[in-house]
This record gives C-alpha cells, sequence and structure tokens, in this order.
C-alpha cells in the first residue's frame, strides 16, 4: 500500500480564494476517508495558515495540520483552477498545493513520510515536476521520495 | 567569505511536519554549496531527529535556532557559551540565501547558568547502540521489577508457613505456588522483551517478533538441550544483530506492492529461520560447550587454590547476572551441596544479592548516576534482589555496562573470597537476606557481615569505575 495513489492527486481543483481551497482540500481529505470531521480540519488549516503562511514561493503552498481529527496520514497534490491570492513569502500567488494531512501520533511512521516529503520541497526540479508532470510521474515521484 | 565554518542548527514549527524538515534541508543545501558543515536537528511532529551530540555543539563556530515553537530553557542551556543566530522558522526559507553571509553580524553570545540536564552520567545519543539496548532496558523492567515483586511475595509467605505445591500428585495449587508460577513469568518473558525492543530500536517493527522469538529460544535450555539459556547476553547479542539484519534487508529498494508482503511475511521469516537455526546449531552448542569446560575446569582446581577459586566464582556470579556464566558458577557450587559441602553455596548466597542491593542503594542515594526511568524501580530492586534474585540489577548494569559490570565482577569475587574465609555454609535455597533467621545460613552474624561488606564494596567499585571511565571519555 502506497501512500499516495491516483486519487490523491487533483488536477483542477475549484476556487477562486484561499479559504475556499483549505475547504476543498479537507472536503477531499474528508472524501478519502483521511479526516473524520472535513469542518474541523479545514479550522485546522486556517489556523496554521493564520501562524504563518505555507506558501513558500514559487507559486506552491503546503497547506498542513496534525490534529486528532485525522484517521489516517496522506499527501492530496492538487493544482488549482486559478491563481489563488496566498500571502506567500515572495508574494506570488499560488497554483499547487500540497497539502499534508497528519495524525496527532507522535509514534506514526507516516509522519517520518511527509517529512520525507517536505524536505523535498526545497528543490527547484522537484517543484517543477510537482507543478507540471503528469498524474503517474507525480505518483510515482512522490512515492518514491517518501518511501526511501 | 571563504572562511569554511562549523554550524549546528535546531529547527521547529508549530505543526512539526513541513517547515521543521524544509527549513533543515535548506540549511544542509545551502551549508553545502558555500562548503561549511553544519548539522540539523529537526524537532518535529514525530520527535528529535539528527540529535546533537555534545562534540558538534561545542565544535560549532555558530548556533542557528529557527523555532517556531520555541525552545526551552534547559533545551538552549547545551548552547551557553556559543554565538546564537536566531532566525523566525517562517522566514527562514527566504533568509537562507543570506543568513549563512551575515552569521558574525546576526549573532548574539548567549550564556547561561543552567546546567544542562543529562540523563543520568552519560547521555546515551539518539542512534547509538546505547540508546537501543537502553530501548530494551526499559520494555524489560517492568517485567523483572513486577514478576520479581511476585516471587517475593510467595517466597516470603512459604518461608513464614504458607503451604507450597503445584498441580503434582493430583493436587490442589496453593497461593503462594500461583503467585510465584505468574511472578516466574517476569523473568521468562524479560529476557525475550529485551532482544525484542533493541531489534524494534535498530530495525522497526519487522524485527521486533523474530527477535522476541528467538531470544527467547536461545534463552530455553529445554529446547536448546543446553544447562542454561544465553541470558541477557544473548538478548543483547540477538537484539542487535536481528536489529541490523532487519534494517539490511530493509534498505533495498522493493516496488510497493512487495513492501509490505516483504515487512509482514517475507523478513520475519526469514529472519526467524536464520536466526534460529544460529540459535540452535552454533549458539547452543557454543553455551554448552563453554559450559561443560568451565565447570571441568572449576571442578580440577586443586584444593590448595581455594582463595583464587572462590574469587573467581563470585565473579562469575556476578558478572552476567543470571546468565550463562552465573549459571556455570551456580551448578559448580549447588553440585557440591549433594556432597554435603555447603561453603560455596554460600558464596551463592551472599554474592546473587550484592549487585542487585547495591545498585538500588546508589540509586538511591545517587539517583544523578543513573538514567530517569531508574529512578522509581530502585526500591523494588532492593526488594527483589534481597530476596529472590539477581535480575534485577541487569538494567542498573547495562545502562553504564563497562563500569557497571566491571564493578559487579571485582565485588562479587572479592565478596566470594570473604564469604569462604568467614566460613559461612547455606544449606538450601531460602529468602536471600533472611536466610541466617530460617537456619538456612550459618553463622548468622558472618554472613551479615560479608553480605554489608559485598554491598559497601560493590557501591565504593560503581562510583570509583563510573569516575574512571567518564574520565576516559572527555
Amino acid at each position: 500500500m502506497s501512500l499516495v495513489n491516483k486519487e490523491d492527486v487533483v488536477l483542477e481543483l475549484e476556487g477562486t480564494t484561499q479559504k475556499e481551497i483549505l475547504h476543498q482540500l479537507a472536503l477531499k481529505a474528508y472524501e478519502l476517508n483521511r479526516v473524520d470531521n472535513a469542518e474541523t480540519f479545514y479550522e485546522q488549516l486556517c489556523l496554521r495558515e493564520k501562524e504563518a503562511t505555507t506558501g513558500f514561493g514559487n507559486g506552491i503552498a503546503i497547506p498542513h495540520a496534525r490534529h486528532k481529527c485525522v484517521k489516517q496520514a496522506g499527501i492530496i497534490i492538487a493544482r488549482c483552477q486559478n491563481k489563488i491570492e496566498w500571502n506567500s513569502m515572495d508574494g506570488n500567488p499560488v497554483q499547487t498545493c500540497i497539502c499534508l494531512i497528519a495524525p496527532d501520533d507522535k509514534n506514526d511512521f507516516h509522519l517520518a513520510m511527509l517529512s520525507k516529503l517536505a524536505r523535498k520541497l526545497i528543490y527547484e526540479d522537484f517543484v517543477e515536476m510537482l507543478k507540471h508532470g503528469d498524474v503517474e510521474t507525480l505518483v510515482q515521484e512522490v512515492n518514491h521520495v517518501i518511501e526511501n | 567569505m571563504s572562511k569554511k565554518l562549523k554550524i549546528v542548527a535546531v529547527t521547529n514549527c508549530p505543526a512539526g511536519i513541513a517547515h521543521t524538515y524544509m527549513v533543515a534541508e535548506a540549511f544542509e543545501k545551502k551549508a553545502r554549496e558555500l562548503g561549511h558543515e553544519i548539522h540539523v536537528e529537526t524537532q518535529g511532529a514525530s520527535g528529535v531527529e539528527n540529535a546533537l551530540s555534545e562534540q558538534q555543539i561545542s565544535e560549532a563556530d555558530y548556533v542557528i535556532l529557527a523555532v517556531g515553537r520555541g525552545i526551552t530553557d534547559s533545551d538552549k542551556a547545551r548552547f551557553s557559551g556559543k554565538k546564537i543566530v536566531n532566525i523566525k522558522i517562517s522566514d527562514a526559507l527566504k533568509e537562507v540565501n543570506v543568513v549563512f553571509d551575515e552569521l558574525e553580524q546576526r549573532s548574539e553570545l548567549f550564556v547561561t547558568d543552567q546546567k544542562n540536564i543529562k540523563l543520568g552520567s552519560q547521555k546515551s545519543q539518539s542512534g547509538s547502540l546505547m540508546s537501543h539496548i537502553m530501548a530494551g532496558i526499559s520494555a524489560a523492567l517492568p517485567f523483572v521489577i513486577g514478576g520479581g515483586v511476585l516471587v517475593a511475595v510467595a517466597n516470603i509467605l512459604m518461608r513464614f508457613g504458607l503451604p507450597y505445591n503445584g498441580f503434582e500428585d493430583g493436587l490442589v495449587p496453593t497461593f503462594t505456588w500461583i503467585i510465584e508460577s505468574i511472578g516466574y513469568l517476569g523473568f521468562k518473558f524479560m529476557i525475550p522483551i529485551m532482544g525484542a525492543y533493541i531489534a524494534n530500536s535498530i530495525g522497526d517493527k519487522p524485527a521486533l517478533g523474530p527477535a522476541f522469538i528467538i531470544t527467547y529460544f536461545a534463552n530455553d535450555n529445554a529446547m536448546l538441550g543446553t544447562e542454561s539459556g544465553a541470558g541477557f547476553l544473548g538478548a543483547i547479542f540477538f537484539g542487535i544483530t536481528i536489529g541490523y539484519f532487519v534494517k539490511w534487508i530493509k534498505s533495498f529498494h522493493y516496488s510497493k506492492s512487495v513492501k509490505s508482503l516483504m515487512n509482514l511475511t517475507i523478513i520475519p521469516a526469514l529472519t526467524i529461520f536464520i536466526f534460529g537455526l544460529i540459535a540452535y546449531y552454533i549458539v547452543g552448542p557454543f553455551l554448552g560447550t563453554l559450559m561443560s569446560t568451565i565447570l571441568n575446569f572449576l571442578n580440577n582446581v586443586p584444593a590448595q587454590y581455594q582463595i583464587p577459586l572462590a574469587f573467581i566464582i563470585g565473579a562469575m556470579l556476578a558478572f552476567d547476572m543470571g546468565g550463562p556464566i552465573n549459571k556455570i558458577a551456580w551448578t559448580f557450587c549447588f553440585a557440591l551441596v549433594a556432597e554435603k559441602v555447603y561453603t560455596w553455596y554460600a558464596i551463592v548466597g551472599v554474592v546473587a544479592q550484592v549487585p542487585p542491593v547495591a545498585a538500588g542503594i546508589l540509586a538511591y542515594i545517587k539517583p544523578k548516576l543513573f538514567p530517569e526511568e531508574l529512578h522509581d524501580t530502585a526500591a523494588s530492586a532492593i526488594v527483589v534482589g534481597a530476596t529472590v534474585a539477581t535480575e534485577p540489577a541487569i538494567p542498573f548494569a547495562l545502562s553504564d555496562p563497562i563500569p557497571m559490570i566491571t564493578a559487579n565482577t571485582l565485588a562479587g569475587g572479592i565478596t566470594g573470597v570473604v564469604t569462604i574465609l568467614l566460613g559461612i555454609e547455606r544449606l538450601a535455597p531460602g529468602i536471600g537476606v533472611f536466610d541466617p533467621l530460617l537456619g538456612l545460613m550459618t553463622p548468622g552474624w558472618a554472613f551479615y557481615v560479608a553480605y554489608a561488606f559485598g554491598v559497601i564494596l560493590n557501591i565504593v567499585l560503581i562510583l570509583f569505575f563510573k569516575k574512571i571511565f567518564k574520565k576516559k571519555e572527555t
């Protein structure tokens, strides 16, 4: 069982504001059976953005939260239909979101996988692939990163 | 700036799953490009990884703290005397490109009086061999202590008059037999649990099951066909070898479909198979030969060498605390009881109690010498050690093996000599410190003299060797 499958990739996420995108991501997380309550997870995502932006530049954001409403760790890779104003570090709007869904459990080895992915996000070629690669490559590359 | 620097950094962030690691990676990448040496400790949701060693910190020119969740004073205390650069974790990804050029301007010398709080006399670095052994010890502690207390209670009740029998001859088992039998399961399982958790700490979950089974097997003398099982030495040996073996198998790249099959089926089955054969065909015969050779040697020591022999016996009894070496010495002494020679068996009665009681008392008066999880077990180590078995000494000994085992062995040897010189005799197994009251150990005063001597000597030697070995390390 891989952590990331085709179902975890959304190519045309609807929405025009950051809140709408976060809400869509939370609904998707619920749909994928990762969280037991979409609204709670949405609130957590918003809370995290309030603390500091997760838009770290280059059109990419990593909205994420760790909460007990998470049943199973997961990653959602979403490309938005529109460019979203995200209050990013470089001021540019966001078009690709990597949403990290983490359970509130210290021992979960999925946390280690998420951390490997996070480390990879500072490399331009990897980010380029996330933004423009096809679904198959995406799933394959992300799994490769987190399983090694 | 062309000077190559040594830098240490700590990263953490509110959720502990994204920025902690992105910033760590960004620091490492940038430092690589600039030719600096950097070590980054990540304090993420899954705990601290790549913990900075004392050496790394002491060698570092600068400390970068990119902490979104803050850092406690006691955690920060390890950087006392260092030049620290503070960065907000949320700005760190932006600042990573410039911060290495501005270290001197942005750093502030940090000094605190607060002593770096350490775990016992030695801090086990996470990921070090010692940290794996400690993982085994903390898992085994409740087994030996919990079980030991039950056995102690059973023995005390028994010696003070309660009947004792099991199912034999169609009898109904007595209360004493029942709680003793349950208690002994603690001793029986502490060894495999220790092996299992050492392996788990190294090779993760796929290593736990195999190491449990193999360590149990290697400790089961009936299954191996030997006089004694491999004891805690076997737990350490198989815990470590199985742990690294599983880690090694896991290090190959498997496709997704095979991965869970590997972890759940192939790795455990293969590991149990290979190490089961090693235990049976190599460790078993090795133990058997070792025991018969040493026993043969002991039996052939001429009578005039009684004093050195007493030293060897005492040292062996204390050395592996219930393991095979201890068992050989015990067998030698117990066999002589059948020939109505009681002096050697007295050594068992005295020396077997010394290491746990000494360690327990020391943990009471100087808790700082031992890791925190052992502090609360001091009292039960004394009670169980003084009445039943040497095993409670194992966790204390392994928390700092070289000085502790050296001290125990030497104290055991000398106490053995003292016991023989005082002419103490022990007629039958009893309940340790109370034996003279039951008439099993005579003369009683001499027993208590030897006992007190042994415990005090052991404590002094532990303090001495801990100091010596600590000096050597630094």
